[in-house]
């Protein structure tokens, strides 16, 4: 896939800014998202990667008002269709979620109801956005497993999520968040709990059907592999915030901010026997109270003392690429 | 599913023979001349010994254990010391006031169990679901047959409008009844409710909501679904412990069911009747709890409809 | 703790292999999902920099003081626990010191003051008998909390071994001693408990022994749903490749882990080890008299229905104060080991 320079000019389908997702714990505030800005343009893939420490998935449930409490989105805002999706009202949601943005979790197993047939799961979507009637949702319901390529949906409809393997559940679950046609599709680590060849399945399988429907995705992961595959955008987190930004190619040859120079240099060469795998030192860190400056600077092998004081801001250090660090400063 | 039926059966089958065992084994423990202690003495030797060689009781214990045995599984219990009639009448007779008791109350601990459940999951962290859950837990706590004086005081004595004992009159079982089922409703309520929080906060939920479900489709389709099926057969297996719980009440209310006979049985040392009773009772609860383990496989589809997997 | 273990164990004997099943499938999925986790990351190369939140492999390290301490401290700011253990503690403390809180002996007749109504002298006045009922329910006390806490003791005790011995060996030990435990649970507990002190004689000893021969079957089946559950993890086979014995591996690495969870349920079945003993001094044959026992006083009451109903309240107040508390405890005590809520 040839990274398109049109994507990066076309229409802006979801536009955040300065989204802050706060848990609130007995004694501290958890700063989950603190402050990411992104645009999602129609047809764009963008990618948010970043080790795991539950911030990235806050990002896709606080656009859908799903952060489970104590969390609270406490500022920012996410214009889509001209309305402000983080200010609608709860009753309210529904209308927006698997109608204008679908989203698919990262267990597919739990993520399905395992009582619920999952024929009946996915016409669900269409009775409560389309108003079908039982049969017309069950017709499209198999026309959208044989989208995602399950055979014989006639017969699958009617199978439960247990037996249905790995993969095939992850299409089930596409298959419900695509149903109505959505603007924007979220994937929160579609594939990290598939097998390695079912993953790239999957991946090619969006990418099909995103060339296919026209639909936005922001994909969540910390698989720098997925990342190089799909990605036209790339946002690279760190403990709840931006720290750099880049199109694909650009990220791959060049990284500027410290953090996304050791997630490449981890990703082990296929041939490099006798080099040992690269981790990076120390943990994240989680976002609280406490911590002043930039939070990567305990890790960071160039962290200078105006690291610890100020939080360093997102700046251009070259076209179409930003970073948030002092060492361009 | 017949696989497992199947195996569930032989399970049972193997327990009944466990219980069988254990109450001979714990019956025949019970110290003393078990014939002298019965004819308290009055007799001489010579009665003693007739008596006992006509109840087959001068072979050796394990000739006995499989007379019996084979004599239960014909539906003989043996007869009664003092009463001189069969054990299995007496048993049937107690058990159908036992079982009247049992069942009423079973019902009414269900019916208002259950939807308090439901209620105060659904309402959670709210005054309802506190005041709901301060409820359940004393409820919980009381000990039945205090209850049962209590109410025996107020609905009986000061009130006036109920039976407090016998079962001549015809809403003998009220208030019987209700003392049972108080701290089986409070169980049941917090089951229901723990059953259902659970599953509200599982990753299904979640993925409803996303699809842009409202809360009540939520609820009724995705979140009671699932709650059931361990609720209903936690329910089931409640069963056991309320006609157990009857037992206790029969005494107090002095009903003539099962616990009466049972407790009679032991004041007079009547020993085919207490081996018949704990035999009959345990073999009921073993048999209910197969019929719960059963459900529990017919509801959970994961178990009928079996594994296939392929990918 | 799964949601499923927060049921009352008396009774519900068998609802527990509910739980137990139902826990073993969970840890299945569990550990399905934690299998796919690990090969998805060993297979694209993902480090340990880049790796997500997974569930454990080593399991939650339940035997470490910072679990304990996290959960004294949750406990700690619940009021409702405070208020439980305040009141168990007043409870032991006035089981302890009876003979100083009160000038009576429990035994003490004086027939002319009998019925007399609570006053100076005698807190909750007196019985038929002319003895004073405060004396007698503190007295009482003595009874009840013993009973509890040693017949609790003893059907720990069997409970654990059995469980950890079925759980951790399976296979064939593991199906005798489930259907031993299920003979014993099928047992109505009255009954059984009725005819063991047909067997043992009555008083306060043969108490303890026949709740706790009775009582723990509910502890074996969640031990050995833990048991299983904590198997296969990787302590377990570190433990295994140094070459300790089973008997080692359970005692020293299997059972201080499920340290939490005999807590809890130790705590949740003392109220029903209580009640039984009541009730089996309710109908004679617990606690002979004239050592007094709540359950002895409330069958006694019955008698004097019509003239004095008050007669049950006090006894009855206090058997039920008593199991509310540990039922209070034993609740809060659940939600705050339960490492869901950890953070």
């Amino acid at each position: 896939m040839n990274h398109d320079p049109e994507k990066s000019s076309g229409e802006i389908v979801l536009s955040v800014r300065d989204l802050k997702t706060y848990f609130y714990l007995d004694n501290t505030v958890l700063k989950a998202i603190d402050g990411i800005s992104f645009d999602l343009r129609k047809g764009q893939t963008l990618c948010l990667v970043g080790e795991s420490g539950c911030g990235k998935s806050m990002t896709a449930l606080s656009l859908l008002g799903l952060v489970p409490a104590p969390g609270k989105v406490v500022a920012g805002s996410a214009i889509m269709k001209g309305r402000d999706i983080l200010k609608e009202k709860k009753k309210n949601l529904w209308q927006l979620r698997g109608k204008d943005i679908g989203m698919i979790f990262q267990e597919p197993m739990t993520s399905l109801n395992p009582v619920l047939k999952i024929g009946y799961q996915i016409s669900e979507v269409y009775r409560i956005h389309g108003g079908l009637s039982k049969d017309e949702a069950r017709e499209k319901a198999i026309e959208m497993l044989r989208l995602v390529h399950i055979p014989e949906p006639e017969q699958r409809y009617n199978d439960y999520p247990h037996q249905l393997s790995g993969g095939m559940r992850q299409r089930v679950m596409i298959a419900m968040a695509l149903a109505c046609d959505p603007e924007v599709l979220i994937c929160d680590e579609p594939t990290t709990a598939l097998d390695v060849t079912v993953q790239a399945q999957i991946m090619r399988l969006i990418v099909e059907l995103q060339q296919k429907m026209g639909m936005s995705v922001l994909l969540i992961t910390h698989d720098m592999g997925v990342v190089s595959e799909m990605a036209d955008e790339i946002f690279v987190i760190y403990a709840g915030r931006v720290v750099e930004t880049s199109d694909r190619e650009g990220m791959f040859l060049k990284q500027y901010h410290p953090y996304s120079e050791a997630l490449i240099r981890s990703i082990p060469v296929i041939g490099d026997k006798d080099k040992e795998l690269y981790s990076i030192p120390g943990m994240v860190v989680k976002l609280t109270d406490a911590v002043r400056g930039c939070a990567f600077c305990d890790r960071c092998p160039y962290a200078q003392d105006r690291c610890r004081e100020e939080v360093p801001e997102l700046k251009e250090v070259a076209p179409g690429r930003k970073v948030a660090c002092y060492r361009y400063e | 599913m017949l696989k497992y039926t199947l195996k569930r059966l032989l399970q049972a089958l193997i327990v009944l023979w466990g219980v069988y065992t254990l109450t001979f084994i714990v019956v025949n423990l019970i110290p003393g001349d078990v014939v002298a202690l019965m004819m308290s003495r009055r007799a001489d030797q010579a009665t003693i010994e007739r008596i006992r060689h006509q109840l087959g009781m001068d072979l050796p214990l394990y000739v006995q254990y499989f007379r019996y045995l084979g004599n239960v599984l014909q539906g003989d219990f043996g007869n009664s010391y003092i009463k001189s009639v069969p054990v299995l009448s007496l048993i049937t007779n107690g058990f159908k006031t036992t079982a009247r008791l049992g069942l009423t109350a079973y019902c009414i601990a269900i019916c208002v169990g259950f939807p308090v459940g439901v209620f105060t999951a659904l309402n959670r962290g709210k005054l309802a679901d506190r005041l709901g859950i301060i409820g359940i837990m004393m409820l919980v706590s009381v000990p039945a047959f205090w209850l049962a004086v209590l109410l025996q005081i107020l609905f009986g004595l000061k009130l006036g409008w109920l039976p407090i004992s016998g079962i001549e009159a015809s809403t003998w079982v009220v208030l019987p009844a209700m003392t049972l089922a108080a701290g089986y409703a409070a169980s049941m309520a917090r089951l229901t409710r723990t059953n259902i929080l659970e599953a509200i906060s599982q990753d299904y939920t979640r993925t409803a909501y996303a699809k842009g479900l409202k809360d009540g489709k939520v609820i009724t389709r995705h979140v009671l679904k699932n709650a059931a099926i361990p609720t209903v057969t936690l329910f089931g297996l409640q069963l056991p412990g309320v006609l157990g719980g009857a037992m206790i009440i029969e005494k107090i209310f002095s009903l003539p069911g099962i616990g009466t006979v049972a407790i009679d049985a032991i004041n007079n040392r009547d020993f085919p009747v207490l081996q018949g009773t704990v035999l009959y009772a345990a073999s009921l609860f073993v048999l209910i709890n197969l019929a719960v383990d059963l459900l529990y496989a017919l509801l959970d589809p994961r178990i009928r409809a079996g594994v296939k997997g392929d990918a | 703790m799964n949601a499923f273990q927060s049921i009352f164990r008396r009774g519900d004997g068998m609802a527990a292999e509910q739980a137990e099943r139902l826990a073993a499938e969970q840890s299945d999925r569990q550990a399905a999902a934690q299998n796919a986790g690990e090969a998805a990351n060993k297979a694209t190369g993902s480090t340990g920099a880049n790796e997500p939140c997974q569930p454990e492999t080593k399991g939650p390290d339940k035997s470490t003081e910072g679990f304990y301490r996290d959960a004294f401290r949750r406990l700690r700011r619940n009021p409702f626990a405070i208020v439980a253990f305040i009141i168990i503690l007043c409870l032991v403390l006035a089981a302890i010191f009876a003979p100083l809180l009160t000038p009576y002996g429990y035994a003490e007749q004086s027939l002319k003051d009998k019925w007399a109504p609570c006053s100076g002298t005698h807190f909750f006045g007196t019985d038929n008998l002319g003895r004073d009922i405060f004396t007698r329910i503190l007295y009482g006390a003595r009874v009840s909390l013993s009973v509890g806490l040693i017949a609790e003791m003893i059907a720990t005790t069997i409970g654990v071994l059995m469980g950890a011995t079925a759980g951790y060996y399976g296979g064939k030990i593991d199906v005798i001693i489930s259907r031993i435990i299920e003979v014993f649970a099928s047992f109505p507990f009255m009954l059984f408990a009725i005819t063991m002190t047909c067997v043992l004689g009555t008083g306060v000893i043969n108490c303890f022994i026949a709740i706790g021969l009775i009582g723990w079957t509910g502890m074996a089946r969640l031990i050995r749903g833990e048991v299983l559950r904590l198997k296969n993890m990787e302590f377990v086979e570190a433990a295994k490749a140094n070459g300790s014995s089973g008997f080692r591996i359970i005692t020293k690495q299997l059972v201080p882990n499920c340290l939490p969870t005999i807590i809890v349920i130790l705590t949740m079945d003392i109220p029903g080890d209580i009640l039984l003993e009541s009730t089996l001094s309710f109908l004679g044959l617990g606690v002979q008299p004239p050592t007094p026992s709540w359950g002895e006083m409330i069958s006694a009451a019955q008698l004097y229905l019509r003239q004095h109903p008050g007669y049950s309240i006090f006894p009855g107040l206090a058997i039920f104060i008593t199991i509310l508390a540990f039922n209070i405890l034993g609740d809060c005590l659940r939600d705050a080991m339960d490492p869901k809520l950890r953070r």
